[in-house]
């Protein structure tokens, strides 16, 4: 605990005395970041399953420097994750150091960076270096980027480095990735298209990974029902060089919206597809309406065996993907939702997703004086259709063929996720404010979590608003999720009471009171305070975290439980 | 400069574009029966002891395995390795849930309790001597006991090969020390001790329980396969064998892990001998 007091002591010492004005002028020079602390003191739960950890003080720190001098900047971020917070450990992203540098420069015409970089091409289907602190992803590139721009409206980019893994060195990979796209942008290269309303924009990329094959795979294969045998799959048969190429188009007319991109990848035999041979293949479409008061929006995902990883024999979650297969279900922040988050399939995965909005005018009978906002939404997954090859059958395994074939628009047999949701806002007066939601969730345990059936529950959530006065409000969010299935009915409760610009206090409990096994009945309850002074947050909060999952974009990782007293502080300048 | 960008991008993507590697199938070469490349050391048929097969059919949520499991170390305590066990976590009651998310079944497992139609467990078949297949805890020793020791059939000598890279190479030998009508199979199970999952004790959820003999798999078929192709080998003849697996892509620990051999008569199931061999040894 007096280790708890020092860190907690110095953090806020160091965010208090830190200059209060956003960035710092030095002539035409500029120098600019950002400190992030998180740090928990746990506290072990048997009930819960938070186990006792050896070292009870964690935290994850990091720090971003940033300077700019005219079209020059350079960066870099100290990362301090020795001894991370648990979820971060349980990732393996352990270690400390600058972990991510760069120098720039730029001017009209040209963009070139040395150093480490994040970069997407299209909707990354293709390549997408990206850094997404919370789930303890940081896809950077290692290595140097150019950006021309040879004509207003054409942009060409070109990226060759090797990919971020955790706090491994890069000394020895024998992976990397190359890659060029292109984008044109036809309004921009002829004004007369935008003058008339049109959108129409059209880019291609293609990225390549070199992964060298130094080895022979040895496979298990089945050539008789209850005989299994060695098969081996040669180096000289392991391709090194696997490319995905992607295409895509935007197309737009007033409130009109068409976007379409299309991705293949070749050969890639790796250990999320079994080895198999077949070529990967991605669709992704979407398509918005919108005028005042009502907006529709449409879109529509196709992945087949578009895992694409700098190294063939990395499965861990979200570690070395080069590329990113999104996840178009709408994205709650309902508390007792997230453990039932979608995380994108990007080996096999069908679906599609739509969204309705309309809001009824203001001062109308049903409206209200200030309106009301309706929204419904539904979403349906399923895995791919697939059929064994000939080959496949024959030696009892998909691994060292082309696998399987599959049409191409026909759901499998798997339904993997289903949102059935309506959702209905309005301002009461000009001190309340009502949100209302309903939700019924479909969610396959077995191939989203490994564990055993189908999961089938129903969301009912209320989230009140109450300006007291001003500068002061309160929001109460009530929800209660209804199921038979996995750890069975929750409910949830938060109350939360804000003095702006600088206080926010909250008290929160769940209670799983209809999880099957009566002794896990158990309540996790949270409290929080925050200070806020210009750009510094500082947040301390205390309670029992359940153990689930967090999913942003699609993209999830495994949260243990915990308990404790946590201190997250932030500020940039 | 601009007059020099637009070659060196049409450069790069012609670079790229050739960075793509087509193969051509087939991809895999399917070995049936890898070539031994050991040397076994000289037989002395007098240090050949005539060593048991126990499987223990068992289950995570199954209340009275634990009594099974003990009753199992005792019969270990008094046999040594000349007993060699292998647990099996079949039926119902080995299926996974939340409370018990580790799956400790294995193909083979499953389909050798389909066939010997092992429907309530603990159960323990001896030898594959068993008639009806199965039997309660309190009956094993008395099983144990029942198998003429005396009667050597054959010897099985096993030296495993395992890299770094998670291949292990099973090498095995059997000579046969007196004649038999019947055609031989060998199956080759892998085993994992010390596997830490929750199992049910009575009405008590033991968090932290210690798995032992856990059948994790078989390495040729469950009921393994024809030594010689035929099966058929004359008294005095020796047989070598040698089959290759990987253990890329499971979680099973090779450290804790053993290559159990199965010699047994392909008509009426009788195992005519066993052994037992560490996988990183």
């Amino acid at each position: 605990m007096k280790r708890l007091l020092q860190l907690i002591l110095t953090c806020a010492i160091v965010a208090a005395c830190w200059p209060a004005q956003a960035q710092h002028q030095l002539g035409s020079s500029r120098i600019s970041g950002d400190f992030g602390f998180n740090g928990m003191y746990y506290m072990p739960d048997s009930l819960i399953g938070a186990d006792p950890v050896d070292s009870k003080v964690r935290a994850n720190a990091f720090l971003n420097l940033l300077y700019s001098n005219g079209g020059f900047s350079a960066g870099m971020r100290y990362e301090f994750y020795q001894f991370p917070l648990i979820d971060f450990e349980k990732l393996n992203y352990k270690g400390q150091g600058i972990r991510y540098f760069f120098a720039d420069y730029k001017n009209d015409f040209i963009q070139v960076t040395a150093g480490n970089f994040y970069e997407q091409f299209g909707n990354g289907l293709s390549l997408r270096a990206y850094e997404e602190r919370q789930l303890g992803i940081d896809n950077s590139l290692l290595g140097a980027r150019i950006k021309v721009t040879p004509y207003k409206g054409i942009c060409l980019t070109g990226v060759w480095g090797v990919e971020r893994l955790n706090f491994d060195s890069y000394v020895g990979r024998k992976d990397f990735v190359r890659g060029v796209d292109g984008d044109f942008n036809f309004g921009e290269i002829f004004p007369k298209i935008t003058e008339k309303g049109f959108i129409l924009h059209v880019g291609g990329s293609f990225v390549s990974k070199f992964d060298k094959a130094d080895e022979d795979m040895v496979i298990t294969v089945h050539p008789e029902p209850d005989i299994s045998s060695s098969g081996i799959i040669t180096k000289d048969k392991l391709p090194q060089n696997t490319p995905v190429w992607a295409t895509r188009a935007s197309f737009g007319y007033k409130g009109f919206r068409l976007d379409a991109e299309f991705a293949q990848k070749m050969q890639d035999p790796n250990v999320t597809n079994d080895f198999i041979y077949r070529k990967g293949n991605a669709l992704f479409l979407s398509a918005t309406y919108s005028m005042k008061g009502f907006g529709v929006a449409a879109s529509f995902i196709r992945a087949d065996n578009m895992d694409f990883r700098s190294q063939r024999m990395m499965k861990t979650n979200s570690l070395l993907f080069i590329n990113n297969i999104p996840a178009i279900n709408r994205q709650y922040s309902y508390h007792l939702l997230g453990d039932y988050s979608y995380a994108s399939q990007p080996n096999s995965q069908i679906g599609a997703q739509l969204q309705v909005n309309y809001q009824i005018p203001k001062k109308s009978k049903i409206g209200g004086k200030y309106g009301t906002d309706l929204t419904f939404n539904y979403s349906r997954f399923h895995n791919i259709d697939k059929v064994w090859t000939p080959e496949a059958i024959a030696i009892g395994t998909m691994s060292g063929t082309e696998g399987y074939t599959s049409n191409f628009f026909k759901f499998g047999p798997d339904l993997l996720y289903q949102d059935i949701g309506f959702e209905i806002h309005r301002r009461l007066t000009k001190k309340w404010e009502l949100t209302l939601a309903y939700n019924y969730i479909t969610y396959n345990l077995e191939l989203l979590k490994g564990h055993e059936g189908i999961m089938r529950g129903h969301l009912v959530a209320a989230d009140v608003l109450w300006k007291v006065a001003p500068k002061h409000s309160l929001r109460l969010e009530a929800q209660h999720f209804y199921t038979k299935d996995d750890d069975g009915s929750s409910i949830y409760g938060l109350l939360e009471y804000a003095i702006s610009p600088h206080w926010f206090f909250s008290v929160s409990d769940e209670w799983n009171y209809g999880n099957p096994d009566k002794d896990h009945k158990l309540h996790y309850y949270n409290i929080a305070a925050a200070y806020v002074w210009r750009t510094t947050r500082i947040a301390l909060n205390f309670g029992k975290t359940k153990e689930g999952i967090l999913c942003i974009g699609g993209v999830c990782r495994a949260v243990p439980a915990s308990y404790g007293v946590g201190l997250s502080i932030t500020t940039s300048f | 400069m601009k007059k020099i960008i637009f070659p060196i991008i049409i450069l790069s993507v012609i670079i790229l574009f050739t960075a793509c590697d087509r193969v051509e199938g087939p991809y895999v070469v399917i070995n049936d029966q890898d070539e031994v490349t050991v040397d076994f050391p000289d037989l002395d048929p007098t240090t050949v002891f005539r060593k048991v097969l126990i499987e223990e059919y068992t289950g995570h949520r199954c209340p009275n395995c634990p009594n099974g499991h003990e009753k199992l170390e005792e019969l270990l305590t008094r046999f040594g390795d000349t007993l060699i066990p292998v647990c099996i976590h079949a039926t119902s009651l080995a299926a996974p849930t939340v409370e018990f998310p580790d799956d400790l079944r294995a193909e083979a497992g499953l389909e050798l309790a389909t066939d010997w139609q092992i429907d309530g467990i603990p159960a323990g078949v001896i030898n594959r001597a068993d008639e009806p297949m199965g039997s309660i805890p309190a009956r094993w020793l008395s099983k144990v006991n029942a198998v003429d020791r005396t009667d050597i059939p054959a010897a099985i000598q096993l030296i495993n090969q395992y890299n770094e890279n998670g291949l292990l190479k099973v090498n095995a030998k059997v000579t046969m020390l007196e004649s038999h009508d019947s055609p031989l199979r060998l199956s080759l199970f892998i085993v994992e001790d010390g596997i830490v999952s929750p199992q049910i004790n009575g009405t008590e959820t033991i968090e932290n329980y210690v798995h032992n003999h856990v059948l994790r798999g078989s390495i040729n078929g469950t009921y393994g396969q024809l030594l010689n192709g035929t099966g058929e080998l004359s008294a005095g003849e020796s047989c070598l064998y040698a089959k290759s697996f990987s253990f890329v892509g499971t979680n099973w620990k090779p450290e804790h892990c053993s290559v159990v051999a199965i010699l047994y008569d392909k008509n009426n199931y009788n195992v005519l001998q066993v052994e037992r061999c560490p996988v990183t040894r």
